[in-house]
This record gives structure tokens, sequence and C-alpha cells, in this order.
């Protein structure tokens, strides 16, 4: 069964498309985060989702029910702002029942949820205090127990953590986490860091120009990108997307041959997009040259501790290569392999995924 | 580097020069309300030593002025009200205004308020005799109605501006239609705006003089026109205009006062937004 359904969602300001033929199914109970850059129409989306925009086409569906046209306080959905949109005027108390005292929930059961839902974010001690007192941390528990008061289908959140610094950041995230398995309700969760989708989600949609590119679960979209542009955008360091040529069972490089990834039927001479992350690329060891699939010149040398990242020159392009911690410097000439089980291929014209 | 506490002037120099202007300033109202208190044959007098006397505001209680500022109070306040309930929510809705013309609108409303007062009055005092509206407290309301809608809309406008859309949003998930949002979220948090505008739309109607005087008679007179009654013939009553100077000054003086906090604030974040 699913919460809420997409069918064939169009938003256009004016001449600009925002959101192009969105149509998605969101499974009941489950954490579903809207991923992408700014300006892709995942906000929008979230927005159309709760009734703060209109659709220009198409219609939304929550559990059976049309919404397409019903108002926000219809659709019994809660939410949570980029910026909180705490009432400025109001004290924590008064913020989190304001839902409840609207909706015409009796006083005393209102003080039993506040104080249920003020227990779980950790905020009774300051019921009383107006937002101006929070700090930044204290404002976002605010604003997640503003929605959690309200016993609402599918709760929406907007990028809830982008105003906080990192550390806090961490920290919140877990608590989303652990608040989600705890209370079981859908969730639809917006945001542009791809970490947070990657550690949240029970499922991803990536969006890219109000254009949804791939839904799935995150080691599903880790592991196999629609697209040229959900591989780039997804997984850190970035994939190495390299330009190569179709050749019998190889694909060739300008100066190197590398085997083909078993069982794809490639036509002969296609361009394609060679996709591998940076840390499937096998640095060779200099006794077994033979198997190398060509030489990484290495520019730049990044030791981060555990791992190092070396950037150079392979065939003509440029490769990213992520191994333990090495003793490697600029300047090195280093063997390297790419392993056919590990490359994604995909159309250099449409960059969709062959295989 | 200079610390904070070392400026260019010291702090002495910039409180005398500001004791000396308020000084300056309210010299005339010390001097207009010391009048009221002096006896008639020593009003002019210099001396600061005098025995005050309140036989000016005996006169005025027991002559015609309690009515005229009864109609003050009344035409004042009712336009007040009135202003406020229809105005504010036009700023609202020009303030969030999504329709073509928004912006037009907005500038001819200010309009009203280019033209000089005294291009309107030979119609509006023709008109008024047809409609009987001559010397009626309802004749004056209208007109000052007219100016503090103008007034009232675009000083309440930069303060739904400034409400972030976010929070009306926010309102909406809530469970609040458009009016709920607006009662409940919008109106509180412009309450300074509320309160500088309404004074100020008092004050505005209440000094009025040039329309008070020319569109009523008797029924309607109001304050400032009852002054000018003391002007008269056989001579000037000095001291039953100062005590009249002084009762029309005080309710402005009071609600200003009253208010003082909201009125600071409220021009304040009406000059800068946010």
């Amino acid at each position: 069964m699913s919460t809420v359904s997409l069918e064939g969602v169009w938003k256009r300001f004016g001449d600009v498309v925002a959101v192009r033929d969105v149509g998605l199914q969101l499974p009941h109970g489950g954490l579903t985060v809207f991923l992408g850059p700014s300006g892709c129409g995942k906000t929008t989306t979230l927005r159309i989702i709760a009734g703060l925009e209109s659709v220009s086409e198409g219609r939304i569906l929550i559990g059976e029910r049309d919404v397409t046209y019903l108002d926000p306080k219809d659709r019994n959905i809660a939410m949570v702002f980029q910026n909180y949109a705490l009432y400025p005027h109001k004290t924590v108390a008064e913020n989190l029942g304001f839902g409840l005292k609207i909706r015409g929930v009796p006083p005393t059961e209102i003080a039993a949820r506040v104080a249920n839902a003020s227990q779980l974010l950790g905020l009774a001690d300051l019921l009383e205090r107006r937002p101006k007192q929070l700090s930044g941390g204290q404002m976002q528990r605010v604003a997640l127990g503003r929605a959690l008061v309200r016993d609402a289908e599918v709760f929406l959140l907007d990028e809830p953590l982008s105003n906080l610094d990192a550390k806090l950041r961490v920290q919140m995230r877990e608590e989303i986490y652990k608040l989600h398995r705890r209370i079981g309700k859908s969730m639809i969760y917006v945001t542009h860091d791809q970490v947070e989708a990657m550690t949240l989600a029970d499922r991803i949609v990536i969006m890219r120009d109000g254009v949804v590119q791939q839904v799935g679960s995150p080691l599903e979209i880790f592991d196999r990108p629609a697209n040229v542009y959900v591989a780039s955008f997804i997984g850190s360091p970035e994939m190495n997307l390299l330009d190569m040529r179709a050749a019998g069972g190889t694909l060739a490089g300008t100066s190197c041959i590398v085997p083909a990834p078993a069982g794809c039927a490639l036509a002969p001479d296609a361009p394609l997009k060679v996709g591998i992350r940076p840390d499937h690329v096998v640095v060779v060891p200099d006794s077994d040259g033979e198997s190398a699939s060509g030489w990484l010149d290495v520019d730049v040398c990044e030791h981060l501790g555990t791992t190092t990242l070396m950037i150079g020159g392979f065939d003509g392009q440029r490769l990213r290569v992520l191994t333990p911690r090495s003793s490697a410097q600029p300047g090195d000439r280093l063997a390297v392999r790419l392993p056919a089980d590990r490359l994604h291929l995909f159309d250099a014209g449409s960059g969709e995924r062959i295989r | 580097m200079t610390s904070a506490g070392q400026r260019r002037f010291p702090h002495w120099r910039g409180d005398t020069v500001t004791a000396l202007l308020t000084l300056l300033v309210l010299f005339p109202f010390f001097y207009l309300i010391q009048m009221s208190f002096r006896p008639k044959e020593d009003i002019f007098g210099g001396a600061l030593l005098f025995s005050p006397t309140l036989e000016h505001y005996g006169a005025l209680w027991r002559g015609n002025f309690p009515f005229s500022f009864v109609n003050s109070l009344v035409t004042a306040g009712s336009a007040t009200v009135l202003a406020m309930g229809i105005g504010v929510p036009a700023a609202y809705a020009l303030s969030r205004a999504s329709f073509g013309g928004a912006r037009q609108i907005g500038l001819w409303i200010l309009v009203t308020r280019m033209a000089p007062p005294i291009a309107f009055t030979i119609p509006l005092f023709i008109a008024y005799r047809y409609l009987g509206l001559h010397d009626t407290r309802t004749g004056l309301v209208i007109v000052y109605l007219t100016f503090s809608l103008a007034l009232v809309i675009w000083m309440m406008k930069p303060f739904f501006d400034a409400v972030p859309r976010q929070l009306e949003e926010a309102a909406a998930i809530d469970g609040c239609g458009t009016w709920q949002t607006f009662l409940t979220v919008t109106l509180p948090l412009t309450a300074p705006g509320l309160a500088a505008t309404a004074v100020i739309c008092f004050i505005q109607s209440w000094n009025d003089f040039f329309f008070a005087l020319i569109l009523t008679r008797t029924q309607a007179s109001t304050a400032p026109v009852a002054i000018v009654g003391f002007i008269q013939y056989v001579g000037w009553e000095w001291g039953r205009m100062a005590a009249a100077g002084t009762l029309v000054m005080m309710p402005v003086v009071l609600f200003s006062v009253l208010v003082r906090k909201y009125l600071v604030r409220g021009l304040a974040a009406g000059s800068i937004k946010g």
C-alpha cells in the first residue's frame, strides 16, 4: 500500500518548468529522500505534496484520497521547514500545541501530547521559552516536535538540517533516523546532501531539472546508477567517467584496452562513457605489470589518513584512484587495472546506463 | 586601535546637545501649559512663580468646549477604528498580492494623498450640502477615513512584507484557513506596526483643523475649531485658548506614551525592512 502517489505531476512557473511529469509511488511507513542539487525541483515537489503549491497538471493521492485540490490543512500532513518557521510570538509549548489547538483538540490532551513530544525530543525544560531564546539545534527540535504532536499521515521535511553546523547535523541526522524507526510514519525528506540521503533513506528519488532520474534504495542507486548524472552525483569521491569505444569484447581508449564486462552486447565502435568508482581501481604491483590496463601519472596526492586519493592522467583522461594509505608522491607512475566486473557502461550520447 | 569607550566626542557633550534641543522643541508646549494655569491678569507674565488657577479650565467646562472635545474624540476615534479595520486587511492583501495590477492599485491609493486637501474642499462642501452630511460627525468621519486609509495601507504594507511567508505556510499546514492564519499568526507579529499606525492615524484626524472648519458649523465642530472660536471681536481669550490647547494635546501625548515602546520599534521597523 502506498501512502503518497504522484501521477503525471507538472509544475510550471510562467515559462519555467519546475517539475516535469513526475510519477511516484511512495511506500507506507518508509523514509523517502528527494535528492538533487538546488533548483532540481525537489522542494517544489515536496511543496506540491504539502499543498503549498498547486499543480499545473497531474494528480496527488495520500492514502486512497485524491488531495490534488485540497488545502494543506485538509491533507493531514505535517511539515518541517528549512528555516524552522517557528511562531516568534508563541512559547515553545504554544508552538508545539498550535496545530492541535486550531483543530479543536481539548486542552488536556494538547498538554499531554506536548509533554510527550517534548520528552521524546528533550525539550521539556524549554517549554516556556520563545524561539528567540533557543539555539539552532533546539529550534530544529521544536520544529520536529511541532510536526510530531500532530498525528499526521505523512511527515514532510524540507532540508531540515541545512541550517545546522556540521557536528550538530550528524547528531540530528541520527535522531531523525531513530525517530522515524520509533514512530513508523511515512516521511518525505528533501536534501541536497548525499550523505544524509544515503544514511537516512529507505528509498531515494534523485531529481534533476524537474525530472526524476532514478528511484531506488541507497545501495541500488550506488551499485547501479541509471545514468551518467546519477553516477557522478552519488558517491564520494566522484565516480570516474572515461570516454572509450567498444571494440569486440573489449573497450578501447586512445592507448589502452580494457576487457569489457561479460554478457553485454555492444554495437561495434559505439562511443561509451565508462564509469568506475575511485576505490574500485586496482593499483597493480610492479612485478605483475602484465595484468595492468594502463599507467596513472600521479599529479595530486591527497593523504586522508586511512586512505589516499590519487588524481592523475590515465590514457589522456583524468582518473581518481582511492587506495589504502600509500606513500605515493606526485610524479609517480603507477600501473593500474580497471576490473571488468566493476565497470559501469553508459551510452555516450544519452548518458543512459547500458550495463 | 581605539577602544569602544574612547569616542571622538565624550558622552556629556552629546547629552548636553540633546538636552538643549529637547528644551528648544518642548518650550512652546511648556509655555502653553504654564499659561493655561496663570491668572487672567498675569497671562503674559514672565515670573516663574505664580499662584496657579483652574479658572480657565472651569470656564471651558461651562462653555461649549466639552461638546467639541467629544466631537473630536468621536470623529477621530471612529475614523481610526474604521481605517484600521478596512486598511489593515487591504494592506495585507496588497502585500501578499500576486494578481496583475497590484502595484498599480497600490500606487493609485497613494495618489489620493498627493493632491492638496484644499482641492477637495469645494466639491466636498457642495456634495455634503446635497447629501445632508454638512455639519455632521458622519461627514467628518468619512473625510478623515478617506485620508487615513491611504496612510494605513502604506504604513502597514511593509510590516506585512516583513512577515516571512513560511510562517503562514506553517500555519496553513497546522490547520489554519486564510483568515485564521491572518488573525493568529500574521497580525500579532505586526503589533508594533499596528500600534504606530493607529497612533499616527488618530493624531492625523485629531489634529485636523481645515476640514472641520469648512465642513462643520455648530453640531459637529471639533476641538481645534472651537479654539479659534476664542478669538472674538471683544478680545482674545488667551487663557481659555491655552487651557483648550493643553487639553487637545493631552490625548495625543497620553496615547503616544502608552504605546511608546511599540511606536519606536514600529517606526524603525517600517524604515528598514526585516
